[in-house]
Formats: C-alpha cells, structure tokens, sequence
C-alpha cells in the first residue's frame, strides 16, 4: 500500500513538472508537447488513433502467433532430429545480429504493401527469443525423466507431450514474454517503411512534420499495447502452467 | 527369469568404477548390492536396464537377461527402474504419475489405484508432486515403479528418505508384488538390516568396483511384521556391520 501511493505521487509530480516545464517556451512546445495538450490531441483525434492501434495490434498479434508456432515447431523438429539443434543455433545468432530495420523494405518488396510483410517483421523479432529459451528448457530437462519414459515404452510424440514440452514452458514463456514486446516493436518498425495505417506510420510521420503531441499520443499507445501484449502471455502462463506458477507475479 | 553378469567391467576415462563383476541369478530372488558411495552401484543397475550411455564410460563384458542384451530387454517394457531422486512429473498429480505406466503401456490402471491406497497417499491422488513431503514423492515413485509389475525390478536406494514405520509397510508391499509375479529385484542400498530383511543374495562392492563377498541368505526368517524380523541372521548383521566397520573397506576421506 506504502509503495503504491509513493509510487502514484511520485507519477503525479513527474507529470506536473512536465506540464509546467513543456506549456512554458514555444521552442519547447515545438518537440515535447504537454501532457494537456496531448490529451486534447487525442480526444480530437481519436478514431484515427484507434484505427492505427487497432492495425498494429492485428499484426503484432499475427507476428507473435507466427513466430511461436515456428519456434516451437523448429524445436519439435530438433528434438526429433538433436544435430539441427547444433546447425540452427548459430546460424540463428549471426540473423539476429543484422538490424532487421533494414530487412523491412525488403520485405515490401517481395511480400508487396500490406499486413505480410508487417507481421513477418514483427515475427522475426519475436521468433529468436521464444526459440531459444524453449531450446534452453529442452536442454535442462532432468535426463532421468526422460529415462523414466523410456523404461515405460514411451514413443517420441509421448515424450514430447509429456516432458520436453511441459517441463520447458516455463522457458518458453520466458521467452514469449520478450517476444510479446518483440513483436509489438517489429510491426512498429516495419510501418516505417510505407504502410499507410499504424502506430509505426504515425511516428514515421510526427517526425518528418514535428507534431509532438501526435509522436506523444502514439508512444503512449504504442507502450500501452506492448503493456498489454505482455500482460496477456503472463495471463496464459497462470492458467496452463499452474503447477509452477503459485503467486506469480507479473 | 535368467540374468547372467560375465566379467562386467566399467571405467570413466582411466577410473574404473567396476572391475570384473560376475553374477548368474536363475531363479526369482532379491539380490542385493551393498557398498560405499562411489563403489559402482548405481552404475551397475544403469547397465542391467540398458539405457543409454550418457556419460562416456567404456563397458567390457557381457550382460544378458533372459538371453536378451540389456538394450533389447529395455524394449520389452520389463523393466522397472527407481532411481536415487523421485524424478516425479510435476504437472502430474500422484495419480497420474502412478497410472502414467500402465496408460503409456494401453493396460488396465486398477492396480495403480490399488497401489495408491496401498501407499497412503489415497488423500493425495489429486496432489502436484510440489505438494508433497519427501517420503511422500519416495512412496509415489516406488509405486510408480510397481505398477506395470515388471519382471526386472532395479531400485536405487528406494527407501532411504522414508520413516522405519512407512519402510517395513513397503518392504511387506514389495514382498507381496514379488509372490504375486515373477519378479527378479536388484537393490542398491546402505542398509545392512535392509538388507538382510528383503535379499536372498548380499553382494558387497568394494572401493575398487569388484565384489568383495557374496552372501547367500538360505536361513528362514521369521517375516517382516515380527518383533525380531532378523531373527537368526544377527550374525551375518554382525559380519557385515564389522565389515563396512573396516577403514579398508569404508575409507574415510
């Protein structure tokens, strides 16, 4: 209770000093707009402000989906097959490292204009992680368990159903709790380059015409819907990773 | 039930954990390993139940059950395993972990509700294993392990983590399940009295991996509920108690 009312107050003064600090000069007015301001900015414009969250929300959510049933399909396959494992790992870490911002123009071009070449971005951020902490989880895996299953003349897919996949979730969604974000970045990113509606549009464009409280207005929607991307696969971890997750925390 | 050891040796690297160990069991009997930590034991039932190699030892001799190599027998489904930690599934309530065999092998799960009883833990079934006390997980594993009524019984210090009280109402079930079905069982344990109390045969490994003494317990003992359950085995208890008594065999570090 303590760290709540601190925590409020501490966000309450912050807002007013930026009230205070942004309403003063004209110069300043021009890059960060006041939280008023902002707020009339978006009353006004509103349907157009949930038009574009409401498009970069479909193809994050498309990109996240995208992206993990591609990791979790590649680790089915590495654990039926553990040498691909040793060959798509590093080959996975040297893609990582290219900035994928470049990678979005690219994709307009052979994907043409439109929601694939988005949510293929934004699921290209998002599959690294997901994979590689659902690739950690499989590697933990006590080896006895696995042992125990095979004494009892558990086949492949039993093992799969009842250890490599269960006994890693906690990895996995460890993973897709960054990818969540992840995604909601990518579909972000790609909007730069072209896309007629979305937040990424929206930023793309209050830069090139300096309209703070447009950028302000969709940063905090952008934060918001990263927010909820996350909150979202903490929900899904509570109900169908019980057996782990007595009072987890967010 | 035929299980023949012929020259059984396993190093890692240049340690040898077991040297030349052989051993021919024709008959359904309980043959027990007793030894100090390190003395190859658990290697040992690694080897009779065929699992895979995991940790670069190098193998010589021959191990055969029911003619069988010990991969082949794996395949068979025969074996029961109970290692050193419980190893439950932990998304798995006590009945699933204890029917777990006998689903994965499309055969009936009434004994497994039997066993659940049987154990205690009746109260339990419906428990996650992060629920459950350490003798508790020991009880569902050993019931786990029971339940498809293998052949091949192989278990790792079983009742180590369990109170007396809860170890001689296993020793009882265990005794039943072997009356009940052909059942070969190779027991590492500490436990002298244990020992006595369930084997017909002590094989005790020294600090060098080979066998040291071979005991066979042909006296009757008077039962497992008796007041005196050793009854005229005080002094094979003795000879063995002496033995592990001895720095030479029981070094201390």
């Amino acid at each position: 209770m303590k760290n709540t009312v601190l925590s409020t107050s501490a966000g309450i003064l912050l807002l007013i000093v930026w009230e205070c600090v942004a309403g003063r000069h004209a110069t300043t007015r021009l890059f960060i707009s006041s939280p008023t301001r902002i707020l009339q900015y978006a009353e006004g414009s509103s349907s157009d402000l949930l038009q574009a969250t409401g498009r970069t929300l479909s193809e994050a959510s498309l990109g996240l989906a995208l992206a993990a049933t591609c990791a979790i399909g590649t680790m089915i396959l590495c654990i039926i097959l553990p040498r691909l494992l040793k060959i798509l790992l590093p080959m996975m870490v040297v893609f990582q490292v290219i900035p994928l911002i470049t990678i979005a123009p690219l994709l307009i071009i052979i994907l043409g204009p439109g929601l694939a070449p988005v949510v293929v971005m934004s699921a290209l951020l998002a599959y690294f992680p997901i994979f590689v902490n659902f690739a950690n989880g499989v590697r933990q895996l006590d080896a006895s368990i696995i042992d125990f299953l095979t004494l009892n003349k558990a086949t492949l897919w039993d093992k799969v159903r009842l250890a490599y996949f269960p006994l890693s979730l906690p990895h996995l969604f460890a993973g897709l709790r960054v990818g969540a974000t992840l995604a909601v970045i990518g579909a972000i990113v790609a909007e730069f380059s072209g896309i007629p509606v979305g937040l990424g549009r929206n930023l793309y464009i209050s830069s090139l015409r300096l309209e703070p409280e447009l950028m302000m207005a969709t940063l905090f929607l952008s934060a918001t819907l990263g927010g909820l991307f996350y909150a979202i696969v903490v929900g899904m971890e509570r109900i169908f990773a019980k057996w782990y997750t007595p009072g987890l925390g967010v | 039930m035929r299980l023949v050891v012929e020259n059984l040796s396993v190093s890692y690297g240049k340690q040898e954990v077991l040297r030349k160990i052989s051993l021919k069991v024709e008959r359904l009997c309980t043959v027990t390993l007793l030894g100090s930590s390190g003395s190859g034991k658990s290697t040992f039932l690694r080897i009779l139940s065929g699992l895979a190699n995991r940790d670069q030892q190098q193998v010589s001799g021959n191990v055969s059950i029911e003619g069988l190599s010990p991969a082949e027998f794996l395949k068979t489904g025969e074996i029961g395993f109970m290692f050193q930690e419980p190893n439950l599934l932990p998304h798995l309530t006590v009945a699933e972990n204890i029917r777990l065999p006998l689903e994965l092998r499309n055969a009936d799960t009434s004994y497994a509700e039997y066993l659940i009883d049987q154990v205690g833990l009746g109260a339990f079934r419906n428990r996650l294993p992060r629920d459950l006390s350490g003798g508790m997980k020991t009880r569902v594993a050993l019931s786990r392990t029971l339940a498809p009524k293998p052949r091949l019984l192989l278990l790792d210090e079983p009742f180590s983590a369990l109170d007396v009280a809860w170890r001689f109402r296993l020793y009882r079930e265990l005794a039943a399940l072997q009356a009940e079905i052909p059942t070969v069982t190779v027991l590492v344990t500490h436990d002298i009295q244990e020992a006595l109390l369930l084997s017909n045969r002590i094989l005790v490994l020294g600090t060098s991996g080979e066998i040291v003494r071979d005991m066979e317990i042909t006296k009757s003992r008077p039962g497992i509920t008796s007041s005196d359950p050793l009854g005229h085995l005080q002094d094979e208890f003795r000879e063995l108690h002496k033995f592990f008594i001895d720095e030479e065999h029981c070094p201390v570090h």
